[in-house]
């Protein structure tokens, strides 16, 4: 199995196809793999495929905990499908399959073209203190990005990072503007303290 | 003479200061949160803290959703996240 639709993943994951074969495959069980709850590849890869984070996947024959977790039972198993970051398959044990006919890459997931491709951030709450501004600038720079190129993950372009901190002060005006409401109207309003900053695209 | 009441009182600011300050004096950062980020996290963590003394950076897995909830609630300084984190 070289490529997949998303919407037969969909089908897979939803249970409506459980067997290989109807993809033109052996006639074996679909062992579907994904991941628990609280994991943001989870996230990303039941709103990309079904529209909403919160969506049921009956298809499903087993959670994991983590990325390594998958990478094991796909390896471990050759009726196995699962999602897992790029970076877990560079060790040449995986093989990834194309998704509506885009073939996964550096390029593709930096264009974006590739359907499952995310940004990963690092997050504070509030204002990030001394230490922690330290690292991300560290990750920002030349030498943090020569680390992500190294072990899979792509580099972010400065524009990224600026579209993520022109993204925070706007969150944070806003912010202050619904407190100045909230106090005046005497509302309770739940306001995240959250910020993040993009560290690969 | 140090008193019972003294011995308690230096023990918790000890034991306070230690939470945030590692072996060497270095003020701590603690960081958890993606298993996808985990291994660029954990590889930028050991180089920057063989760069620097004024901070020492450890990085633990524990899922995006546990990376969040920890900065949220004050136990680390910063979550790795492999989705955009939205109030829901």
């Amino acid at each position: 199995m070289t490529s997949l639709t998303k919407d037969q993943v969909k089908k897979i994951y939803s249970g409506k196809i459980k067997n290989w074969e109807e993809l033109g495959g052996p006639d074996e069980p679909i062992y579907a793999i994904s991941r628990e709850q609280g994991s943001g590849t989870r996230d990303t890869f039941l709103e990309d495929i079904f529209g909403s984070k919160k969506a049921e996947t009956p298809g499903v024959r087993t959670y994991s905990s983590s990325n390594s977790e998958v990478n094991v039972a796909i390896v471990g198993s050759n009726v196995a499908i699962g999602y897992l970051g790029y970076s877990y398959s560079e060790g040449g044990n995986l093989r990834a399959v194309k998704l509506d006919n885009v073939e996964i890459s550096p390029q593709t997931i930096k264009d974006k073209t590739y359907p499952l491709a995310r940004t990963l951030y690092l997050v504070t709450f509030g204002n990030p203190k001394p230490g922690a501004q330290a690292y991300m600038d560290f990750i920002k720079r030349s030498e943090g990005q020569k680390i992500a190129k190294e072990n899979g993950f792509i580099p972010i372009e400065t524009s990224t990072i600026q579209q993520g901190i022109q993204q925070n002060l706007t969150v944070r005006k806003e912010r202050k503007r619904l407190q100045r409401r909230s106090n005046c109207l005497n509302l309770r309003l739940d306001l995240s303290g959250l910020s993040s900053y993009p560290i690969c695209p | 003479m140090i008193t019972i009441g003294k011995l308690i009182a230096l023990l918790f600011v000890f034991l306070d200061d230690y939470d945030n300050r590692y072996l060497d004096g270095s003020d701590r950062c603690k960081i958890l949160g993606s298993t996808t980020v985990f291994p660029l996290g954990a590889e930028c963590a050991e180089t920057f803290n063989s760069i620097q003394n004024d901070y020492h950076v450890s990085v633990a897995q524990g899922g995006t959703g546990g990376g969040i909830t920890d900065i949220a609630e004050g136990r680390s300084d910063l979550a790795m996240a492999s989705r955009e984190v939205t109030s829901d």
